[in-house]
């Protein structure tokens, strides 16, 4: 109780803490080249005040229409220092109708390997398992279990402890395949395993 | 009635994601001085890195703190110092890489890499409330200031 009017009083406090206000700056994306947008909403009704578009723009969001200047301060260099690295996402291609890797993907899985051995102990990890659809979806899910399987065995015999906290290891089938080729196509695009750590 | 609650247990279960334990969004990667998380009627308690995140937790850094959060969609955070920002709301279906995403920057700064849940055309699926505006991010990177 006494946390939650604590809470109540810290949210009020913010509400009356004088001339509210909140500066939006739009960067470039981290390819350097290409840009999003941010979009400032109206918080009561949702309507829009106005888009942000261009990189290095900033605009203050507390009006009824934003206007975007070119914004005055630098990169931010000491808050981006704070900015987790982005997710790898792999992927590892098998032969057909087996849970072996091909001789191309061994070398990514060694790659794998060293990234999450870098920064194990605050990685989130995901498997997941694909098949093409030739053969019928049962086995095929069950292939694609297999896949995702053998790549976590493989990881965990490195010494990597799988835990329910830190990792995702699921076979989805054929169904994507099956979604772009209809049944029965051999595409190596889908005997695959992708991989995120993050 | 108890027929219902059963039914409505199983659709939560299937909608959750299976392994990553019930409600953790997101995980602290770096974190530098004074950096807290306030979850329900717990006191805040000082973040560690490696530490996962839920919804509705509320963070609180000092004036040299700040950290790093990844979270389930890849969208990333940089927390700067003297910062409050609640973690709204977060759902995320990672079969169709669709969901919702709202934190709120009470006050302070924060710098946003959005991930997954933003590239949804026409959702404005991935939000930034402020005292005085909702920011929606449309597959891009951005910084916001409460002072």
């Amino acid at each position: 109780m006494r946390a939650a009017l604590y809470a109540a009083a810290a949210a009020a406090g913010f509400l009356v803490s004088g001339c509210q206000t909140a500066k939006v700056t739009l960067l470039n994306n981290e390819d350097g080249k290409s840009v999003g947008a941010v979009a400032v909403l109206d918080p009561k009704t949702g309507g829009e005040r106005g888009v942000v578009s261009a990189a290095d723009l900033e605009a203050r969001t507390g009006g009824h229409k934003i206007k975007p200047r070119k914004s005055k301060r630098g990169g931010f260099a000491e808050l981006f220092g704070f900015m987790p690295k982005p997710a790898f996402e792999g992927s590892l291609e098998f032969i057909t109708g087996t849970t072996t890797i091909t001789e191309e993907s061994k070398l990514s899985l060694a790659d794998l390997l060293d990234l999450w051995k870098r920064d194990r102990s605050i990685s989130d990890i995901e498997i997941i398992g694909y098949a093409d659809s030739t053969g019928d979806p049962e086995s095929n899910k069950l292939l694609a279990q297999q896949r995702a399987d053998a790549v976590r065995d493989f990881l965990a015999n490195e010494g990597f402890e799988f835990t329910a906290e830190n990792s995702e290891v699921i076979g989805r089938g054929d169904i994507e395949a099956l979604k772009k080729n209809g049944p029965g196509v051999a595409d190596p695009e889908y005997r695959k395993v992708t991989v995120v750590i993050r | 009635m108890r027929v219902a609650v059963a039914f409505g247990l199983l659709a939560a279960l299937a909608l959750s994601t299976p392994s990553f334990a019930a409600g953790e969004i997101g995980r602290v990667k770096s974190v530098t001085g004074v950096a807290t998380v306030t979850r329900g009627k717990d006191k805040p308690a000082q973040l560690a890195r490696g530490q996962l995140l839920r919804v509705s937790d509320v963070i609180q850094t000092g004036k040299d703190g700040g950290l790093g959060i990844t979270f389930l969609d890849n969208s990333r955070f940089a927390v700067g110092p003297n910062t409050n920002l609640a973690l709204n709301q977060f759902e995320f279906d990672k079969t169709t890489q669709r969901g919702r995403f709202e934190s709120q920057l009470n006050k302070g700064t924060i710098a946003v890499v959005s991930g997954q849940i933003a590239k949804e055309k026409g959702a404005d699926a991935m939000r930034v409330r402020t005292p005085v505006s909702v920011l929606a991010a449309r597959g891009t990177r951005f910084v916001v200031q409460v002072p």
